[in-house]
């Protein structure tokens, strides 16, 4: 596939303005990936405090305050990635997104300013932060749907309707709902744990149909897609695709409904069936768009920057990677498992 | 239609700008103001000093957040408000963009949590190399930062090549000349904002609790930092203006006011210029003195508003910001100088300051973000209708949106805005009146 691509570029594969866009696009996917489900669960969280007894939104709150501050710089780290590395497509893609990334950005700044305000706020303040975080967290979940309506019509005026946009923030909402559900199951096992699995129950059929229906939009909506995936040597991996999401899904159904009832086996389970349907859905939606930025117009190499100015987002990138792994799994470590309760401060005199 | 767009896009955008830059001189001053402070708290017999470190310490870790909150934002309208920008610029912005990122992630993987959750459990020493480093990293991204809107007022290093620019040399783009002004300048705000609000918070204290002497050490280091900070401050003008003669002709016209061209120009210290008539209203002027603002053109002829076409800020925001940034700045070199002659000119304590007077310094605890949101008025507006100066211009890369969606969009955005910053005025309230309780977070527990 490599060769292929270099030889309609007319590059080496050895050459650097042929490997630096690939790597760098790599690494976005990446971060993506990471911002989806690591923000994700927390976005998620954010979500379900609607619906959450006023009791138990403190503990919801507390559960996520290890990661947080980790959590929380995915999302800056992809887009400035994004801006720095491909600023052509950056320009292209950002034109026709204004809605979901202002939503976006709107919701960035209420959750992260609003958490970390609950955290040093008086008690008499914290509910107040507590909702400002639940509506960020409701503005970047409904972003993310309409951003995703907007990518999977290929900014096409005629299918990125606003009632379609209104579907996918639907069903954005929900997986996102799953998500934070699924975690909540896994790290808590007091009485939030039924409480959250009846949440995720309610929420996963929407997750499954809001996965069918990107597929849709994307493989009918984009002459291109269609062909890529329709080609016959791929059947056997569509075949495989479905097959394994629909297990996921019937197994993670069957899962919240044992854990709703207060089973207390296999806890993480859901949480790792619902990130491998984002995986899934993701990998699809990028094996679908790749090698383009903007789809059937600007691929990753026309985005890019020339490689003069590319090489120093890479060194920038490669000082910053043993970095980004040792703190990332420093902090994420242990995070499949039930929470462990607080260590009281040791007493020091000095 | 459009000019309307184009200023809501505009004030859209100096909205975001500048909440980002509230907090981010307070981060900036603060980490250089916590380092002196931690360093004073160390060795024996001086852990008067730990308590003031600690409720510093957490009036940063606010501005931190909000900073980082507010970064996102201001990242998201270059591209959603400006989308035609990054296009042109990329090959310029790629380098300082990473390292932008790459200093600020670094920084706060690697020593932000140490400095403000591991006061208890490091060593003093380790502690103190954490702080140094976190004031190192702000520094560092600040810098970044800067370059690159520097370098928009100064776009040197680069080529315009089809319309983009080609990086020529990174070193003469990151040392760009509109740098060392606009870097001085945003030291000298930087400095001046934690000043007045140290010097705020620890009257108050002195005042409550006559006992407390580390609030009466925090003062005069507040002070200190207040005349240090003045006049950066005042130089950084100095050299600002001498750089837009230089660099922002249209820019300097405006600020001077000057309609026409000629051999002698009247400083206009006060007025309303007219732009429908292209006259000065009301005006109080210093004969024959506006030459210090403004460029020459080679003949001896002060370049006035005409010779540019229209391609010229609007003169009376440009003439209005800068007054008010220099009018502030007066009235905060009264103040510091009123409280200078108390301490030192007198001898009196500080607990003794009269009522009045005092309620002045605890009233003028955030003096410097009216000071610094009119420097970056004058900076971003009086650079109009340039985006990169000379080159690029803001409405061939303004974004094809609606007035109403700006308009709503501008105005949700004024909400989020004006409720946190409501929210960290009355945390900072309740931390200057009862202390701080510690906040812990334990990785993986909770």
């Amino acid at each position: 596939m490599m060769q292929t691509l270099s030889g309609a570029l007319g590059l080496a594969t050895h050459d650097a303005a042929f490997w630096m866009p690939l790597i760098l696009v790599g690494l976005f996917f990446l971060t993506t990936v990471a911002a989806t489900i690591l923000d994700g669960f927390d976005i998620g969280v954010g979500c379900l405090l609607a619906f959450a007894l006023p009791e138990h939104r403190l503990r919801m709150m507390s559960l996520l305050g290890p990661w947080r501050d980790a959590n929380g710089f995915w999302l800056f780290l992809g887009l400035g990635l994004l801006a720095a590395a491909f600023p052509t497509g950056w320009s292209a893609i950002m034109e026709h997104l204004f809605l979901p990334m202002t939503l976006l950005a709107m919701g960035v700044l209420l959750r992260t300013a609003a958490f970390e305000l609950r955290l040093r706020a008086p008690q008499a303040l914290q509910a107040r932060w507590v909702k400002v975080f639940a509506l960020g967290s409701w503005l970047m979940a409904l972003s993310h749907g309409v951003l995703l309506a907007r990518l999977a019509g290929a900014f096409a005026p005629d299918v990125a309707t606003p009632v379609l946009a209104a579907v996918f923030a639907g069903f954005a909402f929900a997986s996102y709902a799953v998500l934070g559900a699924s975690w909540l199951v896994m790290r808590e096992a007091g009485p939030l744990r039924p409480l959250a699995a009846q949440w995720g129950r309610q929420a996963v059929r929407w997750v499954a149909a809001g996965a069918v229906a990107v597929s849709l939009v994307l493989g009918l909506a984009n002459t291109g897609v269609f062909l890529k995936w329709g080609r016959e040597a791929q059947w056997g991996l569509i075949g495989c695709v479905w097959s394994s999401l629909l297990i996921i899904f019937v197994l993670l159904e069957f899962q919240l409904g044992c854990l709703a009832r207060g089973s207390r086996h296999l806890a993480s389970l859901p949480f790792l069936l619902v990130v491998c349907i984002f995986l899934v859905v993701m990998g699809g939606v990028a094996y679908s768009y790749f090698p383009y930025l903007v789809l059937d117009n600007i691929t990753v190499w026309d985005g890019a920057v020339p490689t003069r100015s590319l090489m120093w987002v890479l060194w920038a990138a490669l000082l910053g990677l043993p970095v980004a792994l040792g703190f990332n799994v420093w902090v994420y470590w242990g995070m499949l498992g039930p929470v462990r309760p607080a260590q009281p401060p040791p007493f020091i005199m000095r | 239609m459009t000019h309307t767009t184009l200023w809501l896009a505009q004030i859209q955008f100096f909205a975001s700008v500048g909440f980002l830059l509230l907090f981010l001189v307070l981060e900036l001053g603060l980490a250089w103001g916590l380092l002196v402070l931690r360093a004073l708290a160390m060795g024996q017999g001086r852990v008067q000093w730990l308590p003031a470190y600690r409720l510093w310490a957490r009036v940063f870790a606010l501005a931190v957040a909000l900073g980082f909150a507010a970064s996102v934002p201001v990242l998201v309208q270059t591209g959603t408000l400006w989308p035609g920008l990054l296009a042109r610029i990329g090959e310029v912005s790629a380098p300082l963009l990473a390292g932008l990122i790459l200093s600020s992630f670094v920084f706060k993987a690697c020593f932000l949590g140490g400095m403000l959750f591991g006061e208890r459990r490091l060593a003093p020493p380790v502690h103190l190399a954490m702080v140094a480093m976190v004031a190192l990293g702000v520094t560092v991204s600040a810098f970044c930062f800067l370059a690159l809107v520097s370098w928009l007022q100064a776009p040197t290093g680069a080529l315009m090549v089809d319309g983009r620019y080609a990086l020529t040399n990174l070193a003469q783009v990151v040392l760009n000349p509109a740098l060392l002004p606009h870097g001085l300048w945003l030291a000298g705000l930087s400095a001046l904002s934690v000043a007045f609000l140290m010097m705020s918070v620890s009257c108050g204290q002195a005042r409550r609790n006559p006992a407390d002497v580390a609030s009466r050490g925090v003062f005069r280091m507040g002070l200190g930092l207040a005349v240090t900070g003045l006049l950066v401050h005042s130089l950084a003008m100095l050299d600002v203006v001498r750089f837009a003669a230089e660099h922002q002709p249209a820019k300097a016209a405006a600020t001077a006011a000057l309609w026409e061209s000629g051999p002698r120009a009247d400083l206009l210290v006060l007025g309303w210029p007219d732009e429908a008539t292209a006259t000065n209203r009301l005006g109080l002027t210093w004969p024959g003195r506006g030459g210090g603002l403004l460029a020459e053109d080679g003949k001896g002829h002060w370049r006035g508003l005409d010779q540019f076409s229209g391609m010229a800020p609007p003169v009376a925001l440009t003439f209005w910001s800068f007054r008010l940034c220099v009018f502030i700045s007066l009235l905060l070199a009264l103040v510091t100088l009123a409280n200078l002659w108390w301490l030192y000119g007198r001898r009196r304590d500080l607990a003794s300051l009269p009522r009045l007077w005092s309620g002045l310094n605890r009233g003028l605890g955030l003096a410097g973000w009216p000071l610094l949101l009119s420097a970056l008025a004058w900076v971003q507006f009086g650079a109009y209708p340039y985006a990169v100066q000379g080159t690029v211009t803001l409405s061939e890369v303004l974004a094809p949106q609606s007035g109403v969606s700006l308009f709503a969009s501008g105005l949700a955005w004024l909400l989020c805005q004006g409720l946190l910053i409501l929210g960290f005025v009355q945390l900072l309230r309740h931390v200057a009146h009862h202390g701080v309780v510690p906040v812990r977070r334990q990785r993986r527990r909770a």
